[in-house]
């Protein structure tokens, strides 16, 4: 029997482990507001969970983080655009960046949740949820969400579920807009 | 060169270094070359398709970006290219791969001859090919695999870590350290860190080890967890961090004879006991304190005993046993003030202690 070598892999998968297609996560609605609000999602259910595979025996460590195609884009909903990495820490009034719109993307891992996959004789001991961290333009780019340390299953793979998403909206904005942006999430040894 | 094969128990698609060096255990999971300027080299990867499903992959490659915490990361395909991404040429941007089948794909890079010398790196990634999601509400998500390429340019190579801070983040159910550790040399240095946490008396109560990746020209910020120690107090923490400085040591090679060490100052920190902690320590002080309490008792009716009851001639008739109901006491006590021992007996003109007369 010849195996088909395996691969450092992450994907979102539903509860029997097949791929979703197109997995989105889905931010609270809020309406028109005068003050600036902040909608909130999960990345990470029970029916579209992160795996992360690695039965390569990737041995010195891996990380998983979350990026937007380019820096400089904005969401966009109709005739509206928007931010998603505004300089200004709290996103409710436009930083100095390269567009004119506030707005700022939280990526937080730590109400997260690791669990051990299909390999039941693995462990999630020195699998690391990272830090609540704001999409910065030209600084953090890219941010860390999980990360494997060399001390970890070389041989294993995990599900991570809860990573709270929230994206602050300035006040005066309209209500339930049909944004979208689309982010990557990537696994990288190290 | 795709090739039907039997499937693993789990895996996504991916890829991986096709021809890893027999030398360089690295180089199962990334490439790693030392390159003159002006040279070219031809370089394999292997396209992994370990889903039920079949699948078009795209391949590409990018620029290296840190993440936070200074982690290895991968820029976005619509990056402006300007280091290693330029140098690579893949022959193929996409392949359709079946389930459980995987394909070799050659590339080469070809370095610039103007290039500085130190560490360069980059990406080789692996993602599949999918319309846009234009109609969904939200954050749509793609998923991709990087494969880190690292170049050295070789010249004044320096390997210099330098400890950069170390803090202590307290959450709800556990806390954080965090020791940075800044490369200020010219390429990627593999980090040895040993964080040790003793309490108050000195003894080790947690040790994270571990072998880290710090990236030329960045501060690696590491978060190692300490599980909220059960009783709380105060607690100290320190790191060690040993590397290979010597310039020929390389991305998985290194000579654990010739380790620098720098240690970072100690970081003092108090932390409160879990809930269950602080349970068990209420419970531990009132039964203390109730013990303390029952000891003072004893101690004020032995003192108040001794100055004040008064010597009494055992009559004829006499035992323990009417002498305590005479004088309204316990036998026990009687017996135990005056040292008596079983059967507790009396002889006439016996001088004991007894109560004083109310």
């Amino acid at each position: 029997m010849v195996i088909n070598p395996g691969n450092l892999s992450v994907g979102i998968v539903d509860l029997a482990f097949r791929s979703i297609s197109a997995p989105t996560v889905k931010l609270t609605d809020i309406p028109y507001q005068t003050s600036c609000q902040t909608s909130k999602g999960l990345l990470g259910t029970q029916e579209q969970q992160i795996y992360i595979a690695n039965p390569a025996a990737t041995n010195n460590g891996w990380t998983v983080t979350l990026s937007a195609p380019d820096p400089s884009m904005t969401w966009q909903s109709g005739k509206y655009s928007l931010d998603f990495n505004d300089p200004n820490a709290l996103g409710c009034v436009d930083g100095d960046d390269s567009d004119n719109h506030a707005w700022i993307l939280t990526i937080d891992p730590s109400p997260a949740r690791v669990v051990v996959g299909q390999c039941n004789t693995c462990v999630t001991d020195n699998i690391i949820l990272w830090n609540s961290a704001q999409f910065i333009e030209w600084k953090n780019d890219v941010i860390t969400v999980l990360s494997g340390s060399p001390e970890s299953d070389d041989i294993g793979d995990w599900i991570l579920t809860g990573i709270e998403i929230r994206q602050t909206i300035p006040a005066g904005q309209p209500a339930a807009w049909e944004y979208t942006l689309p982010l990557s999430l990537s696994i990288t040894a190290q | 060169l795709s090739t039907p094969l039997h499937a693993i128990e789990y895996g996504g698609f991916g890829g991986r270094p096709a021809y890893p060096r027999p030398d360089n255990d690295r180089t199962e999971s990334i490439f790693i070359h030392t390159l003159e300027p002006g040279s070219e080299k031809a370089e394999w990867v292997r396209i992994i398709n370990n889903t039920a499903e079949r699948k078009t992959l795209l391949i590409y490659a990018s620029d290296s970006t840190p993440s936070t915490g200074g982690a290895f990361a991968c820029k976005q395909f619509s990056e402006e290219k300007k280091s290693v991404w330029s140098w690579i040429s893949l022959t193929k941007t996409e392949v359709t791969l079946d389930p459980n089948t995987n394909e070799i794909v050659p590339f080469t890079i070809k370095v610039p001859g103007n290039v500085s010398v130190g560490e360069h790196n980059g990406c080789v990634l692996i993602q599949e090919k999918k319309a846009s999601a234009k109609d969904q509400a939200g954050v749509s998500l793609s998923v991709r695999t990087g494969i880190r390429v690292a170049i050295t340019i070789p010249g004044q190579i320096v390997r210099k870590l330098e400890i950069d801070g170390f803090s202590v983040v307290h959450n709800d159910k556990n806390i954080v350290l965090h020791p940075r550790v800044k490369n200020s040399g010219n390429v990627s240095i593999d980090a040895n860190v040993v964080l040790t946490t003793r309490n108050v008396f000195g003894f080790v109560i947690k040790k994270h080890e571990g072998q880290y990746p710090v990236l030329r020209d960045e501060i690696a910020d590491w978060n190692f967890e300490l599980p909220k120690p059960f009783w709380g107090g105060m607690f100290r923490s320190e790191f060690v961090v040993s590397y290979d400085p010597r310039p020929e040591a390389t991305v998985g090679v290194q000579d654990d004879t010739a380790l620098e060490h720098i240690r970072s100052e100690s970081n003092w920190f108090f932390t409160a006991p879990t809930t269950l902690g602080l349970i068990a320590e209420i419970i531990i002080v009132l039964v203390l304190g109730f013990a303390g309490f029952l000891g003072y008792v004893a101690q004020k009716r032995k003192i108040w005993i001794r100055e004040n009851w008064v010597n009494y001639s055992v009559k004829s008739g006499d035992d323990i046993r009417t002498l305590a109901e005479k004088f309204d006491v316990s036998w026990k006590l009687l017996a135990k003030v005056n040292a008596l021992q079983p059967p507790y007996s009396l002889k006439k003109d016996q001088t004991i202690k007894v109560p004083p007369k109310q």
